[in-house]
């Protein structure tokens, strides 16, 4: 059985240039999905500070970020020294695509959901 | 240039899993949101999927614990001081209250300040080859304000352009990078 990929939400609370009703509803689904993750406030911002967590958010294993554009969000990990592998991270991008694809791509391993909604609404 | 690096802010978890019961939906997300608009990086732990490793600096661990914790804990090197407190009964803005409380307390960084940086355009460099416009994916060139940058429009910038993404490949970058002062503003 393949271990399931970590997750990595940015909430963009600073730059603001993901569209609110997007990353409001990643959140909403990712907090109802009942899977483990990590959320940070800002990419960019922890970048520009060059937080020491952006080295233990890179980490090892898959990873599945949601964030921005690809190019930005691996130039923002390379700027704080945490550069992410080449292989094994996939990253959804909440300027383009829709809550919807994020959530999909997120809470899913081969078309199959990783985890069940929970009952606790 | 590149800034030192800064102490790293309190890291929080929000722990759901065995000896601890789970937040409703709809608190959990309020919760979630609450703590990211002010600037705080939270790791959900629920069973069965990995989250981000916490070696050194201050977490802090909230829960609906089934059973007391200790408020405080260390790892067997030190480095990483944990603190547990319990957010049963108690609505988003006080567990913010709490966190911010804990914050101050353990001298972490306050999340939040970053404004330091916005790309000023040397004229005397540019070739007007619009290089900037598709490089930036932040959307902060546009024509016109390369050549009547308000302080509106800069203002705009700075809010806008991590720092990093400022520079252009290559030597004849005529992009700089510039520390944010008023009477830079113009």
């Amino acid at each position: 059985m393949t271990k399931p990929a970590r997750i990595l939400y940015c909430h963009c609370a600073f730059a603001q240039v993901v569209p609110t009703e997007v990353k409001q509803e990643v959140l909403r689904r990712l907090s109802e999905s009942g899977v483990a993750f990590d959320a940070v406030a800002d990419l960019c911002e922890m970048s520009a500070r060059r937080d020491p967590g952006l080295k233990q958010l890179a980490g090892e294993g898959t990873l599945k970020i949601a964030a921005c554009f690809p190019r930005a969000v691996r130039g923002l990990f390379i700027a704080a020294d945490a550069a992410l592998p080449e292989q094994g991270v996939e990253i959804l991008n909440m300027r383009t695509d829709s809550a919807e694809q994020i959530a999909e791509a997120l809470l899913t391993v081969n078309g199959k959901p990783v985890a069940f909604a929970e009952e606790s609404k | 240039m590149k800034p030192n690096p800064v102490a790293p802010v309190l890291r929080i978890a929000l722990y759901e899993s065995a000896g601890s019961a789970p937040l409703s939906a709809v608190n959990r997300t309020e919760l979630l949101k609450t703590l990211l608009e002010k600037g705080y990086a939270v790791s959900c732990i629920r069973p069965g999927a990995p989250v981000a490793s916490v070696f050194a600096g201050n977490l802090l661990v909230l829960g609906q614990f089934d059973s007391d914790k200790p408020l405080e804990a260390e790892s067997a090197d030190g480095a990483l001081s944990v603190h547990f407190r319990t957010i049963a009964d108690l609505s988003s803005q006080q567990v913010l209250e709490l966190v911010e409380s804990l914050s101050r307390e353990c001298n972490t960084a306050a999340p939040g300040g970053w404004k330091p940086w916005f790309p000023v355009i040397d004229y005397n460099r540019c070739t007007n080859c619009m290089q900037c416009l598709s490089f930036c994916l932040f959307d902060v060139y546009g024509v016109k304000c390369r050549r009547q940058n308000s302080r509106s429009k800069i203002a705009q910038l700075q809010d806008r352009m991590p720092r990093l993404l400022a520079r252009l490949p290559g030597s004849g970058d005529p992009v700089s990078q510039v520390q944010s002062r008023p009477d830079q503003w113009r």
